[in-house]
């Protein structure tokens, strides 16, 4: 059961947007979230959504598992939808209901926040699925990377989430292990209540931990081995480069934001 | 200095929890010249894995030396030097994989030694061919069996071009199958690269195939010859807590019932078929 875990979501492909470099995928996201917030009328509103729900459809993913992403955010939705809903003042009231009121600019506002949270969460994880986790980590540490100036530990954190992904499946096969060991030894793990079986999961953590510890012990000795020594002097066997894909992204995401930005100017 | 490794009385001291101080090596005299396969055997807590150690700086000497390659391990200038001329392979694959892809772990070593991409990619090519790994260049190693993480291990050492890659229990994980397909790669290894090897193992059958044979015990080196000068001993073996191969001990048995006085050094069981089908025909004649 713990095996079905996807972590980072990502799906193998060959379309425009698997092709493109991390770090152009990462910056088109962050300008995408920017004009999203900086937009604030139907019609750009309309324009960004036809290209984000394009992108998908360029980067064959299916429109159905995108959305599910969604899923977890329902709350949230529904939630500033209700908030925006009735705390938006204006002229023409639709409804009153004692201190309720809704207006036409309130209804307005909560939709266009709605869609703004669906594109948003839509945008990020078309980075996510497109990239693999080893490509996210390599593309941030190189666009952080100037940041090694001030010494912030770029390259460190950078290993550290890539040593994370490592063993992530590695951790999850010996949690098993240690379920099974556990209920052989008559462990019960499905029943009594919430406190019950909290504590039932001691008895799972404690193995878990120790043997983590071994674990980072041993590698970080075969590592030194392999003459680990942090970032000097480290070159890489995959080096990131900028091609067609990335320039056909970018001409796309800027053709589409800039039309969008300039018609929220413009109506501003 | 005409040694791969060559360490000089070489003598190992911790404390444990309680503060009480023991010897893991006292004064090992071992010296392994290059291209030379060697086995070091000997029971759990015999020193074996304390002695794999000192042989690329992981562990310093508490007494006497360690010569690898010509260069002294307490030389802190020099430690890079020694890890790049002598590699290490742990027993555990799982814990010395760093990467998510089989050929970014393979590349791990050349990147942390600066060399440039395209000569990374020639030899992480060729040393995964070497390792019979090439086909799943692009796999994720948590998905492949024992034996193929640690073939893919030894790609990752044998990438660095060591010239000596040291083995700590490298099979004691794998079944038989993975474990012959190690050894294969060791000989390969040896055979092809003149790569000095040294195998730490407690299988007997994996110390037959080695050039040389050191027996540790209790921090000491007790036994060190050819495997046939070793193997013949199996009384000395059996009170270090080693067995003889089984043809080894099936001839002694026979040697002990039936005073048939055949010669106990067969290595091998086509050596003691041999051996037996000798006497055999000797004995019909």
């Amino acid at each position: 059961m713990l095996k079905d875990i996807t972590l980072g979501q990502y799906f193998p492909g060959n379309s425009l947007l698997h092709r493109a470099d991390p770090r152009t995928k990462i910056l088109l996201v962050m300008a995408v979230i920017v004009a999203l917030f900086v937009c604030s009328t139907w019609i750009p509103f309309v324009i960004l959504t036809v290209f984000i729900v394009g992108m998908v459809y360029a980067s064959k993913l299916r429109l159905r598992m995108v959305m599910r992403g969604l899923k977890p955010l329902i709350f949230i939705l529904v939630f500033t939808a209700v908030l925006n809903l009735f705390m938006t003042s204006g002229d023409t009231v639709l409804w009153r209901a004692g201190p309720l009121s809704i207006t036409s600019a309130g209804v307005n506002k909560s939709i266009l926040i709605v869609v703004r949270l669906v594109l948003l969460v839509i945008s990020a994880s078309l980075l996510t699925y497109t990239t693999s986790p080893i490509q996210l980590t390599d593309g941030l540490e190189r666009l952080l990377s100037p940041l090694k100036k001030l010494h912030a530990p770029v390259h460190e954190l950078a290993m550290m989430m890539s040593l994370a992904l490592r063993f992530i499946p590695t951790l999850v096969e010996e949690t098993d292990r240690i379920m099974c060991a556990q209920r052989a030894r008559g462990a019960d793990f499905d029943n009594g209540g919430l406190l019950r079986r909290a504590k039932a999961l001691i008895p799972i953590l404690v193995p878990l931990f120790v043997s983590a510890f071994r674990r980072a012990d041993e590698l970080a000795t075969a590592m030194e081995c392999r003459l680990y020594r942090g970032d000097t002097g480290r070159t890489r066997l995959r080096q990131l480069k900028f091609g067609g894909a990335d320039a056909a992204c970018a001409a796309l995401t800027i053709c589409f934001l800039g039309a969008a930005i300039a018609l929220q100017l413009i109506m501003a | 200095m005409s040694f791969m490794i060559q360490a000089d009385d070489l003598t190992y001291r911790y404390t444990d929890f309680s503060h009480a101080a023991h010897l893991a090596l006292d004064e090992v005299n071992l010296h392994i010249p290059y291209g030379q396969f060697a086995a070091i055997l000997g029971r759990n807590g015999s020193g074996k894995s304390t002695f794999a150690r000192h042989c690329n700086a992981i562990a310093l000497p508490s007494g006497g030396k360690v010569w690898v390659d010509g260069m002294d391990t307490m030389d802190a200038d020099k430690l890079w030097d020694i890890r790049s001329a002598c590699s290490m392979v742990f027993q555990n694959p799982d814990n010395q994989i760093v990467a998510t892809v089989v050929e970014e772990d393979v590349a791990f070593g050349l990147e942390n030694m600066g060399i440039a991409p395209q000569e990374i990619r020639r030899r992480v090519d060729a040393a995964l061919k070497l390792v019979g790994m090439y086909e799943y260049r692009m796999h994720a190693p948590h998905l492949l069996s024992g034996g193929q993480k640690q073939r893919v291990a030894i790609a990752g050492v044998l990438a660095m071009e060591p010239k000596c890659i040291v083995l700590d229990e490298p099979t004691a994980m794998l079944d038989p199958q993975g474990r012959a397909d190690v050894m294969r790669v060791l000989h390969t290894l040896h055979e092809e690269k003149h790569i000095t090897i040294v195998l730490i193992t407690h299988h007997m059958d994996e110390a037959v195939q080695a050039q040389r044979v050191a027996v540790l015990d209790g921090g000491h080196l007790v036994i060190d010859g050819t495997p046939r000068e070793v193997f013949s001993q199996s009384k000395r073996l059996h009170s270090l807590g080693l067995a003889a191969p089984q043809s080894v001990q099936l001839l002694e048995t026979l040697n002990a019932a039936a005073h048939t006085g055949l010669q106990t050094d067969a290595l091998t069981v086509e050596e003691c078929a041999d051996r037996l089908e000798a006497w055999l025909r000797g004995g019909n004649c």
